[in-house]
C-alpha cells in the first residue's frame, strides 16, 4: 500500500502531464500534488522500494525528514496550482505554464524520493530544467535575462554535482550510500556539493539568480521557487554529507561564514529595493543562510547534528509555506489591490518575523535549542546571530509591507474566490502551532517585531533624506550587474577581435 | 584432343579468310568466329586445369625442327581473357560500325589480329614470337587507321613506326641469342642460359623492343593518341589485349626463359621505369581533357603497376610468398583487362551519342545513359583497385610483398597512383550527377551497352569475389595443403 | 547448409540483393520499390534477432570465403559486431521509413535506393567483419556506396561537398589499407579476438606497431572526424536529410569509430595498446576533438551544420572511452555508439522535417515551430537533451560510465574537465534552439507556407521515425539496467573482453 502511494506521488505529475491539453488540464494540474500529500501523511518512515530495471538500479523512499519536506512541499506545490488556477485566467500559454509546472513538481518529488544517487540528479536536472521554463513564462526582455542567468548557474550546478556522484559512488561502491559510508571524502567531491547545492540554497557568492528570478516568474511560480525548490539543496546536503559520523571542521566553518554572511548581508542588499518580490527575494537569501550556517555547525560538531538537522528541517517547512503565503499574498494584493487581503498580508508576514505564537517562533526556538547548546567553540555565533538575523527578517517584512501599502486602494473589494487557496494556506500556518505543546514565551520573542514597527513607523513619518537617498541604489541581483557587464564587453571585444581579422584577411 | 591448342589460333585466322571473301556477312562471321573460339579457349582451359601444361608440336615433327605450341596455365589465362574482350569488343564493334563501309574493313584485320595474339600467347619459340608480334603490330596498327581523321592517322603511323624499331630491337637480340646458344626453343634455352654480357645484351635487346612495345614510360608517348584516336573497339583491344601481349612475353623472358641471366638491378630498373609509370600516367590522365585520352594514360600508368611487379618477383625465392605474388601479378593483368575493355566501349557509346567525347561536356549524356554510367563506374573502381575488383586483391599482395621485403619505396608510389586514379575517375563520374529528371528506361541499347556492362562486371566482381581461382590455376604453390 | 555459416552473409544478402533489384526498376513503380525495401529490413531485423540469440548463447556465426592466399573474407558474429549489426538495422528500418517520405516524388530514387540499400549492406558487413582485410574492404565499399547518396541532388554545392567527401575518404582508407597490409605482413592473418592478439605473439617490432597504429587510427579516424580529419563532415550536409541521419548516426561516422574500438580491443588488445603508450595520444586526440566540435558549432547558424559539428563532437566520446583502460570506460565508449546513434539521427530527422515541410534551414529562422510542428520539436528536444547528459535521457548513462571508468582509471583530471565542458558548450548551443522552439513567437511569415491542411503536422513517413528514435533513446536511458538494454549488452562485451 505505501509502495503504491509512493510511486503514485511519482508518476501522478507525470501522467497529469498527458491531459495538460484537455480541457480538465487546469483542474488536474492542482490535484496533481495530492498523491505526494497523502504518501507525506501516511507513508511510514524508513519505507523504501527497489525497482532495478529502471535507470541504473532506482530506490525510491521516504526517511523522517523527507517526509517532512514532502508534506509542506507538496501542499505548497498544490496551493499554489490552485492560485494559478484562479488568476491565470486570461493566459495564452497557460498550457506551457502548465507544462513546466508540472515537470518541476515531478522533478521535486523525485528528489526528495529518489534513495540513489541517479533518481536524486535525475530530480535535480528535471526541476532545475523546468523551473526555466517558469521563469521565462512572460517572454519579457527581464524575464529572458533572469531566466538566462538562472540557467547558467543551474546547469554549473547540475553538471558539478554530477561530478561529485561520480566520485561518490566510486567510492563508496553503492548508488545509495548512507552517512557511514559518506566518511572520508575528498576535497574535490566535498567542494563540487558545496557548489552545486550552494547555488540551488542562494548561499550569498552564489545567490546572485535569485533575486532576478524571483520578480520575473509570475506569482505562483516564485511562490514554489522559494518555497519549495531552494529547499531541496538541504536535502541534498543532509543526505550526502556525513552528518552525524564525521567532522569536517574546514568545511563546516565555510558553511557557517557563508550562512552568516547571507544572514547578514539580506537586510542592506534587501531593503533598498522597490520591488516587494526583490525584497522577498532577499529575505529568503537571509533565512536560507541562517539554516546553512546552522548546517555548518552540525558539520563541525557530529554529535550535535541530529538535532539540527530536526530544526532545520522544521525551520524550512515554516519558512516554506509563510514565503509561499506572502508570495501569493503579493500576488492577490497586487491583482486585486483590495485592502482587506493586504490586511491579511500582515499574518505571514509577522510570522515570518517570529511573532508568537506562530510557526515562526516555533522554528527560530527549535533552532536555537539546537545550537546553543553545543559544546562547541563556534556555537557562540549563534548568540548574536540569531537576534541579528529576527530583527532583519522583520524590518524587511516592514519594508515589504511598506511597499505592498502602496498598491492597496480604498474602494477594492475583496477577491473571495480567487483568493481562497491562499486563505486555506494562511489557515494551516495559523493552525499548525497547534500541533505542538510547550509553546516559546511570547515576550522574549515579541522584541525584534516591536523594535521593527517602531523603527518602521519612524522613518515613514520622518523621511530622513539618508534613508531615502538609499532606496533603488542596490540592483536586484546585486553583484550580477557589473559582472555581466564585464562579460558582455569581453564577449563583444572577441567579437570586435575576430572582425577585424576577417576584414583584414579579406583585404589583404 | 591434343590438337586442341591449334583451334584458337585456326578459327579467327578461318574467320579473317571468310570475312574477306564475303565483306557483307562480315559481322556474321566475325562474331561467329569469337564465340566459336571463346568455345574452344574454354575446352583447353579445362584440359589445362585437369591435366596440366599441353605442349603440341604442328605438324607432328620434333621440337627443335618443329613449330611448337605449348599451352601452360598462364597462357591459357591470357587466352581467356583474350576470348571475352573480343567476344565483347567485337559484338559493341557490330552496333558501332553499323551502316558503315568500315564494318566490313574492320572484321578481317580484327580476327586477324586475334589469330596473332593466339599465337603469340601460344608459342614456344623466340622465332614465333618474333614473327607473331609483328603481326599482331601490323594488324593493330591498321585498326588504328580506321579511326576517322587525320589525327588517328598520324597517330596510327607513330605507332607504325615506333612498333618496326621495336620489333627490330626484338630481331637483332633474338639473332644474337642463336649464335651464342644455337637454339631458340624456350623450352630448351632456359636450361643453357648463363648470365654473361652476351646474354644480357640479347635481353637488354629484346627487351628494349617489348618495352617500347608494351608503352613503359618513357617510351609510351605512342600510346595516347593512338589508343585515344582509334575506334572504340579497337581501343578497346589495344589496351587491353595488344598492350599486354608484349607485356606477357616479357614474362616470359625475364621470369622463364632469361631468368638465371638477371640481375637485381635490372628488375630495379623495371621498376623504377613502372613507377614512374603509374606517377606519369595518372597525372596526365588526371589533366586529360578528353574521355578515350583520359583512358589511354590510363593504361600507361596501369601497366607501370605490372612492372613495379618485376623486382619484387626477383627479390622472392621459389615458394608460397613467390607464387602469391606472381598469382596476384596475373591478377592485376586480367582485372586490367576487363576493365579497360569496359571503359573504351563505354566511351564509344558515349562519344557516338553526344558527338564528343570531351569530358566537361558529358553531363547530360552520362545521365541518359545509366546503364554505361554504372559500368562507367564499375571499371573505374577496377582501375583504382578498390574492393571488391579482383585489382584490390592484387594490390594488397603486391604492398604486401613490398612490405615482406623491405622495399618500402613501392607503397607511396601505389598510394598516390590510387590515390590519382581515384581523382581521374571520380572526376568523370561527378559529371554524372546533376539536377533534372532521370530517364524512363534504364537500358536504351543493349547491344551497345551490354558488352561492356559485362566486362566490367567480371573485372569488379567476378575476379573481385573468385579471385582465389587465379591462384588454384596458375601459382598453386602459394595455397596451403587442402584446397576447396 | 548449416545455419551457422550461412547466417551472416544471408544478412548481407537481405538488403543487397533488393538493392540490386531496385536499381532496375523503373522511377514511377515505387509500390514494388518500397516493398523491396521494407521486406528486405524486416527481414533483415529477423536474421539479426536469430543472430542475438545464438550469440547470447555463445554459438559461434562466420562465412569464411578465401579471395587469396591467406586472405579470407570472413564474416564472424560476436557480441561486439551484434551491437553494431543491431544498431544499423533498426536505425536502417527507421531510416527506410523516413527516405520514403521525404524523397516522395522526387528524382532518381531509384538511384537514391539502390545506392541506400548497397550503404547499409557495407555497413553491415563492417560490423560483422572476422578480420582486418574484411573490415577494410567494406569500409572502403562504404565509402563508394555513400558517394552518390551525398551527390544525389546533383547542384553544384552537393557535387563538390561529395567531392571533398570522397577525397577524404579514399585518402584515409589509403592510410588504412597500407597500415592493414603491414600488419597483416608482419604479424599475419588476424582475425579479431576478443582481448586482442597483437600483445600474445612475440619477435614483433614495437616501433613498427606503433607506426601501424597510427596509420590505422588516421586512417579511420578520417571517417570518425578526428580533428583536425573532419573537415568533410560540415561540407557533406548537402546531402538530403535521410543520408545525413544515417550518416552521422549509423554509417560513416559510426564506422570509423567502430573500427577504433576494433583495433584497440579485437586487434591490439587494451592493455597491450596502453603498455606501448598509445592509448595517451588518442586520448588526447578525442578530447580535442570534443571540445573543439562543440566550439565550432557554437557558431553555426545553419541547423544542419550546427548538427554536424556537434557530432564531430560526440562521436569522440567513443574514442575517448576507448583511450582510458578499463572496463567501465570501455562501457561508457561502446554505449555511446549505440545512445547517440540514437539521439543524432532524431536531430537530423527533425532537421530533416523542419526543412522540408517549412522551408527552414537555420536556426534564425526556428522562431516558435514548437507550435507549428510540437510532435518533431519533441523528439527534437528530446535528441538535445540526450546530447547534453539530462537524465534520463540515454546521453546521460554514457557519460556517467564514461566519468565513471575515468575515476576509475585515475584519468580523472583531465578527463571529467572535458567531459563537463563539453556538456556545458553542449547545453550552449542546443538550448537556445529549444528556447526559440518553444518561448519564441512565430514570425508573420513563414519561407514555406505551412500544410496544415494535415491533421498531423507533416507527412506520417517523415513523423514517426523521429518520435520512435526519440523513444528508443528515452528508454534507452531510463531503462538502462532493465535485461537487453543496449547497457547491458555492452556490459557483456566488456565482459568478454575483459576475461582474458
Amino acid at each position: 500500500m505505501s509502495s503504491a502511494l509512493l510511486i503514485l506521488a511519482l508518476l501522478t505529475p507525470l501522467l497529469t502531464l498527458v491531459f495538460v491539453f484537455t480541457r480538465i488540464g487546469g483542474p488536474l494540474t492542482v490535484v496533481a500534488a495530492l498523491p505526494a500529500l497523502a504518501a507525506a501523511i501516511a507513508v511510514p518512515a524508513g519505507t523504501s522500494i527497489d525497482i532495478p530495471w529502471l535507470l541504473l538500479g532506482t530506490r525510491l523512499g521516504l526517511d523522517a525528514n523527507a517526509g517532512i519536506f514532502l508534506l509542506f512541499t507538496s501542499l505548497l506545490w498544490m496551493v499554489a496550482a490552485a492560485h494559478a488556477a484562479s488568476q491565470l485566467q486570461v493566459d495564452v500559454n497557460a498550457v506551457r505554464f502548465r507544462i513546466f509546472y508540472l515537470l518541476a513538481m515531478s522533478g521535486n518529488f523525485i528528489l526528495v524520493l529518489g534513495q540513489d544517487l541517479i533518481s536524486f540528479y535525475l530530480g535535480f536536472a528535471l526541476m532545475g530544467l523546468a523551473a526555466y521554463g517558469l521563469v521565462v513564462h512572460d517572454g519579457t526582455p527581464l524575464a529572458r535575462r533572469a531566466g538566462r542567468i538562472y540557467l547558467v548557474m543551474t546547469l554549473v550546478a547540475e553538471f558539478a554535482l554530477l561530478f561529485a556522484f561520480v566520485m561518490m559512488y566510486w567510492r563508496t561502491g553503492t548508488l545509495s550510500p548512507n552517512h557511514a559510508q559518506l566518511i572520508g571524502a575528498g576535497m574535490l567531491e566535498l567542494g563540487l556539493l558545496m557548489l552545486a547545492f550552494g547555488i540551488k540554497a542562494g548561499v550569498i557568492g552564489l545567490h546572485l539568480w535569485l533575486p532576478l528570478a524571483h520578480p520575473a516568474a509570475p506569482v505562483p511560480a516564485s511562490a514554489v521557487l522559494s518555497g519549495a525548490m531552494i529547499k531541496t539543496a538541504l536535502i541534498g546536503w543532509m543526505r550526502y554529507l556525513p552528518f552525524g559520523h564525521e567532522s569536517l571542521p574546514e568545511w563546516g566553518l565555510l558553511l557557517l561564514i557563508a550562512g552568516a554572511a547571507g544572514a547578514l548581508l539580506a537586510l542592506p542588499l534587501g531593503l533598498p529595493q522597490t520591488n516587494p518580490k526583490v525584497v522577498l527575494a532577499y529575505s529568503s537569501v537571509g533565512k536560507m543562510g541562517s539554516m546553512v550556517c546552522a548546517l555548518g555547525l552540525a558539520l563541525i560538531e557530529p554529535s550535535a547534528a541530529p538535532a539540527i538537522i530536526a530544526a532545520v528541517t522544521l525551520f524550512a517547512a515554516h519558512h516554506g509555506l509563510t514565503k509561499g503565503a506572502l508570495f501569493l499574498g503579493f500576488g492577490v494584493v497586487k491583482s486585486s489591490s483590495s485592502p482587506w487581503a493586504f490586511s491579511l498580508l500582515v499574518f505571514p508576514a509577522l510570522a515570518l518575523a517570529g511573532l508568537p505564537f506562530t510557526t515562526g517562533a516555533l522554528a527560530k526556538e527549535f533552532l536555537s535549542l539546537s545550537v546553543l547548546g553545543v559544546a562547541e567553540k563556534w556555537s557562540w555565533v549563534f548568540f548574536w546571530l540569531l537576534p541579528i538575523a529576527a530583527l532583519s527578517t522583520a524590518l524587511l517584512m516592514a519594508r515589504f509591507l511598506y511597499l505592498m501599502s502602496g498598491l492597496a486602494e480604498r474602494k477594492s473589494s475583496f477577491p473571495l474566490l480567487p483568493a481562497l487557496p491562499w486563505l486555506g494556506l494562511l489557515t494551516v500556518i495559523l493552525l499548525t502551532p497547534l500541533a505542538y505543546d510547550g509553546l516559546p514565551s511570547p515576550v522574549k520573542n515579541s522584541w525584534p517585531i516591536a523594535i521593527a514597527a517602531a523603527t518602521a513607523i519612524l522613518v515613514t513619518r520622518a523621511r530622513p533624506a539618508l534613508l531615502t537617498s538609499l532606496v533603488g541604489r542596490i540592483p536586484p541581483g546585486d553583484l550580477i550587474v557589473p559582472l555581466s557587464n564585464l562579460t558582455a564587453r569581453l564577449v563583444a571585444a572577441y567579437r570586435l577581435s575576430r572582425g577585424r581579422l576577417r576584414a583584414a584577411n579579406e583585404a589583404g | 584432343m591434343n590438337s586442341l591448342p591449334v583451334w584458337p589460333i585456326i578459327l579467327p585466322l578461318s574467320g579473317a579468310l571468310l570475312a574477306i571473301l564475303w565483306p557483307r556477312r562480315s559481322a556474321r562471321i566475325g562474331l561467329f568466329a569469337s564465340l566459336s573460339t571463346l568455345f574452344a579457349t574454354g575446352l583447353l582451359l579445362w584440359q589445362v586445369a585437369s591435366q596440366g601444361q599441353l605442349i603440341h608440336p604442328l605438324g607432328g615433327w620434333d621440337p627443335g625442327l618443329a613449330i611448337v605450341l605449348r599451352a601452360d596455365a598462364l597462357a591459357t589465362t591470357l587466352l581467356l581473357m583474350s576470348s571475352l574482350v573480343a567476344l565483347a569488343a567485337g559484338w559493341y564493334a557490330t552496333a558501332y560500325f553499323e551502316n558503315t563501309t568500315k564494318q566490313s574493313q574492320f572484321w578481317p584485320l580484327w580476327l586477324l589480329m586475334i589469330a596473332a595474339l593466339h599465337a603469340m600467347l601460344l608459342s614456344a619459340d623466340l622465332f614465333n614470337l618474333y614473327v607473331t608480334l609483328e603481326l599482331l603490330g601490323l594488324s593493330a596498327v591498321s585498326l588504328a587507321a580506321l579511326g576517322a581523321g587525320r589525327a588517328a592517322v598520324e597517330a596510327a603511323l607513330r605507332y607504325l613506326t615506333v612498333g618496326l624499331l621495336g620489333s627490330m630491337a626484338f630481331l637483332a637480340g633474338l639473332t644474337l641469342v642463336y649464335t651464342r646458344y644455337g637454339t631458340l626453343d624456350m623450352l630448351s634455352l632456359a636450361q643453357v642460359i648463363e648470365s654473361e654480357p652476351a646474354t644480357w645484351l640479347a635481353l637488354a635487346l629484346m627487351s628494349t623492343g617489348l618495352l617500347v612495345k608494351s608503352a613503359l614510360f618513357p617510351l609510351h608517348f605512342w600510346l595516347p593518341p593512338a589508343h585515344a584516336n582509334a575506334p572504340a573497339p579497337v581501343s578497346a583491344a589495344l589496351s587491353a589485349l595488344v598492350v599486354k601481349a608484349a607485356f606477357y612475353l616479357m614474362l616470359r623472358l625475364w621470369l622463364d626463359t632469361f631468368q638465371s641471366a638477371l640481375t637485381p638491378a635490372a628488375s630495379s630498373l623495371l621498376g623504377l621505369l613502372g613507377a614512374g609509370a603509374v606517377l606519369w600516367g595518372s597525372w596526365n590522365a588526371l589533366r586529360a581533357p578528353r574521355l578515350k585520352l583520359l583512358a589511354a594514360y590510363s593504361t600507361v600508368a596501369q601497366l607501370g603497376y605490372l612492372f613495379i611487379f618485376f623486382p619484387l618477383l626477383m627479390a622472392l625465392p621459389p615458394g608460397p610468398r613467390y607464387d602469391a605474388a606472381f598469382g596476384a601479378l596475373v591478377l592485376m593483368a586480367l582485372t586490367h583487362g576487363f576493365a579497360k575493355s569496359a571503359l573504351f566501349l563505354t566511351a564509344g557509346v558515349i562519344q557516338q551519342r553526344a558527338g564528343h567525347d570531351r569530358i566537361e561536356g558529358l553531363g547530360g549524356t552520362a545521365r541518359a545513359l545509366p546503364v554505361t554510367t554504372f559500368t562507367l563506374a564499375l571499371a573505374g573502381v577496377a582501375l583504382i583497385g578498390l574492393p571488391p575488383s579482383g585489382a584490390f586483391i592484387a594490390k594488397w599482395q603486391l604492398l604486401s610483398s613490398a612490405f615482406a621485403l623491405g622495399q618500402w619505396f613501392w607503397v607511396p608510389v601505389v598510394t598516390i597512383g590510387s590515390l590519382l586514379a581515384a581523382a581521374y575517375v571520380f572526376r568523370v563520374l561527378g559529371y554524372a550527377f546533376g539536377t533534372g529528371e532521370g530517364v524512363a528506361h534504364a537500358l536504351s541499347n543493349g547491344r551497345e551497352e551490354l558488352p561492356a556492362l559485362l566486362l566490367a562486371i567480371i573485372a569488379t566482381v567476378v575476379l573481385g569475389l573468385g579471385s582465389i581461382i587465379v591462384w588454384h590455376f596458375i601459382a598453386p604453390g602459394a595455397l596451403p595443403a587442402e584446397s576447396f | 547448409m548449416r545455419l551457422e555459416t550461412w547466417l551472416p552473409a544471408l544478412i548481407l544478402l537481405s538488403s543487397l540483393v533488393p538493392g540490386l533489384v531496385i536499381f532496375l526498376l523503373r522511377e514511377e513503380n515505387h509500390i514494388l520499390r518500397t516493398s523491396l525495401n521494407l521486406v528486405g529490413a524486416v527481414m533483415k531485423l529477423g536474421l539479426v534477432g536469430i543472430m542475438i540469440w545464438g550469440v547470447f548463447h555463445e554459438r559461434v556465426f562466420e562465412t569464411r570465403w578465401t579471395l587469396a592466399p591467406g586472405l579470407d573474407l570472413v564474416l564472424h558474429a560476436d557480441a561486439l559486431s551484434v551491437l553494431f549489426v543491431t544498431l544499423s538495422t533498426v536505425l536502417w528500418l527507421v531510416t527506410t521509413v523516413y527516405a520514403i517520405g521525404y524523397l516522395e516524388n522526387g528524382p532518381h530514387r531509384s538511384r537514391f535506393f539502390g545506392f541506400f540499400s548497397l550503404c547499409v549492406t557495407a555497413t553491415v558487413g563492417l560490423a560483422l567483419a572476422g578480420n582486418l582485410f574484411t573490415f577494410v574492404i567494406f569500409y572502403e565499399i562504404l565509402t563508394l556506396s555513400t558517394y552518390p547518396l551525398v551527390a544525389h541532388k546533383g547542384t553544384t554545392e552537393a557535387v563538390r561537398g561529395a567531392r571533398i567527401y570522397l577525397s577524404y575518404t579514399l585518402a584515409g582508407g589509403m592510410l588504412l589499407l597500407v597500415g592493414a597490409i603491414w600488419l597483416h605482413t608482419m604479424a599475419g592473418p588476424l582475425d579479431f579476438a576478443q582481448g586482442g592478439i597483437l600483445g600474445d605473439i612475440d619477435g614483433l617490432d614495437t616501433t613498427l606497431l606503433s607506426w601501424i597504429f597510427l596509420l590505422l587510427i588516421t586512417g579511420l579516424g578520417v571517417k570518425a572526424a578526428l580533428v583536425p580529419l573532419h573537415g568533410w563532415l560540415p561540407q557533406a550536409m548537402v546531402a538530403p536529410a535521410p543520408v545525413s541521419a544515417l550518416l552521422h548516426a549509423v554509417a560513416v561516422v559510426k564506422a570509423g569509430a567502430f573500427g577504433i574500438v576494433r583495433i584497440v580491443y579485437d586487434v591490439y588488445g587494451v592493455e597491450f595498446a596502453d603498455s606501448l603508450d598509445l592509448l595517451a595520444p588518442l586520448g588526447a586526440a578525442a578530447a580535442v576533438t570534443i571540445i573543439y566540435g562543440s566550439v565550432k558549432a557554437l557558431s553555426q547558424d545553419h541547423l544542419k551544420k550546427r548538427l554536424a559539428y556537434s557530432t564531430v563532437s560526440q562521436v569522440s566520446y567513443i574514442a575517448l572511452g576507448t583511450a582510458i583502460v578499463g572496463p567501465i570506460a570501455t562501457i561508457g565508449g561502446m554505449v555511446h555508439l549505440v545512445h547517440q546513434g540514437l539521439l543524432k539521427i532524431t536531430l537530423f530527422f527533425a532537421a530533416g522535417n523542419y526543412a522540408e515541410t517549412l522551408g527552414i534551414h537555420k536556426v534564425s529562422e526556428m522562431n516558435g515551430v514548437g507550435r507549428l510542428m510540437p510532435g518533431t520539436t519533441l523528439a527534437f528536444t528530446i535528441g538535445a537533451l540526450g546530447m547534453i547528459g539530462i537524465p534520463p535521457v540515454a546521453g546521460f548513462i554514457s557519460k556517467w560510465y564514461l566519468g565513471l571508468g575515468a575515476v576509475e582509471a585515475g584519468a580523472a583530471t583531465w578527463v571529467m574537465p572535458v567531459l563537463v565542458a563539453s556538456s556545458l558548450l553542449n547545453a550552449a548551443y542546443f538550448l537556445p534552439i529549444l528556447y526559440r522552439a518553444w518561448f519564441r513567437d512565430l514570425p508573420r511569415e513563414w519561407p514555406t507556407p505551412p500544410r496544415h491542411t494535415r491533421r498531423l503536422e507533416t507527412q506520417a513517413f517523415l513523423l514517426w521515425p523521429p518520435v520512435a528514435t526519440a523513444t528508443l533513446a528515452l528508454a534507452a536511458g531510463l531503462f538502462a539496467a532493465a535485461p537487453y538494454s543496449p547497457l547491458e549488452w555492452v556490459e557483456l562485451i566488456a565482459a568478454r573482453e575483459y576475461r582474458q
